[in-house]
């Protein structure tokens, strides 16, 4: 090797990318030339120099968990796990279904579109005035959530498809600001949703009230 | 209740590539040099990915595959829209700094080397301005050589380059990179200037 070729293939050895017979003549050339000996020096004393300097910049708190929502947004999960929480729950909700299926007029045709903001709450306990937080620990097998427009105005949530068995069943969203659109039925005061978004929980001040 | 073929693939999905979350903020960083236009960066490419997830080979570095997807991303969205620090070339001297160094290294009476002297002289923000300069070809790779450490043929997936792109870009890279801090060692006073020629 000559000091034209150990120049050229520097970097290589640096990075780490030479095979073992070239860096041997690498180690060799150096032995026998102090002034590639010193080149190598300098770049190496540069390069670590630079590594130590050139840090990761620190991401911002909870980035990880905001890219998981978002791609929850982009992909809702499917039903929780709380629709078969317990027996007299699930025997509630399958008999609601039985009979939105058996009966096709469980739904009267007549139906708004929507798209606003609502609150999801457990409607039993919301009526009787327990605080948001108390209802987000209620875990009464009979209680199922409700959407509350104003104070004491709700929607129930049709249970005919995914999207609203969610929101009927899962505890964990009490609490929630939930933007929905969907079809809702004046008559029998029930949404339909066809997609929402979950805006997050209600600031915790509301809780208390 | 049993969970769909979607859910579970969401959950391969995080499983596999949010433990990249920091690295990709980081070359989004140094790509927009915003915090916050590096963190919608990132959010964006992690949805496409997410989106693309069928298309990405299992046992391939998945690290590469979400750091083409981004710099693809950046360069899409990006590059078009902001400004960006000028980008400067210093091609003129780069090819001088080792003849500095060793007419410095014979010259002056040092406790330490002119190299050791430029790196403990110069300031981080004076590093970070000297990335920012680079070409971003060059920055790229800088980023994904000497912070993430990745290896030559990672880098070449990562920006669907052949390897040899790879290796002159790293070599252009650093030697600008390195001038650029000797010209700032240069300005204080740590390294003697080169006499006119």
């Amino acid at each position: 090797m000559n000091c034209r070729e150990f120049e050229r293939q520097l970097w290589h050895f640096q990075a780490d990318e030479l095979p073992e017979p070239v860096r041997e003549q690498f180690r060799t050339h150096m032995d026998a030339c102090p002034g590639c000996a010193r080149r190598l020096e300098v770049e190496q004393s540069l390069l670590l120099g630079l590594k130590s300097r050139l840090r990761r910049e620190p991401p911002p708190p909870g980035l990880a968990a905001r890219v998981r929502q978002a791609l929850d947004r982009q992909a809702p999960s499917p039903a929780a796990v709380g629709w078969f929480r317990g027996p007299a729950l699930a025997a509630m909700a399958a008999a609601l279904l039985l009979a939105l299926i058996i009966l096709p007029q469980a739904l009267p045709s007549a139906a708004a579109e929507i798209d606003r903001t609502v609150t999801v709450v457990d409607f039993d306990c919301d009526r009787k005035g327990v605080p948001l937080g108390a209802q987000r620990r209620c875990a009464h097998p009979a209680h199922l959530n409700a959407l509350k427009i104003s104070g004491d105005a709700y929607w129930h949530v049709s249970l005919a498809d995914t999207a609203s068995r969610r929101i009927a069943t899962d505890r964990d969203l009490r609490g929630h600001r939930l933007h929905v659109r969907g079809q809702v039925f004046e008559a029998i005061g029930t949404l339909q949703v066809s997609e929402f978004e979950d805006l997050g929980m209600i600031r915790s001040a509301a809780l208390r009230h | 209740m049993a969970l769909g073929p979607p859910h579970e693939r969401k959950r391969e999905f995080e499983a596999i590539a949010l433990e990249h979350t920091d690295a990709l903020f980081n070359l989004a960083w140094n790509l927009t040099r915003n915090r916050k236009d590096a963190e919608d960066l990132v959010q964006e490419t992690y949805l496409r990915a997410y989106r693309f997830f069928d298309s990405f080979q299992q046992g391939t570095h998945i690290k590469a595959w979400l750091f083409r997807i981004l710099r693809n991303t950046f360069i899409n969205r990006y590059r078009a829209a902001k400004v960006r620090p000028d980008e400067v070339d210093f091609g003129k001297i780069e090819a001088g700094y080792e003849k500095v160094i060793e007419e410095d290294f014979l010259r002056a009476n040092r406790p330490v080397s002119p190299e050791r002297a430029v790196m403990d002289g110069v300031l981080d923000e004076e590093i970070q301005t000297a990335m920012d300069q680079l070409p971003e070809e060059y920055r790229s790779v800088v980023v994904m050589a000497l912070i993430e450490e990745m290896s030559y043929k990672e880098i070449a997936a990562a920006l669907s380059i052949p390897l040899g792109t790879v290796m002159s870009r790293l070599y252009r890279g650093r030697k600008q990179l390195q001038a650029a801090l000797m010209e700032f060692a240069r300005q204080k006073g740590i390294l003697r200037p080169t006499p006119d020629v």
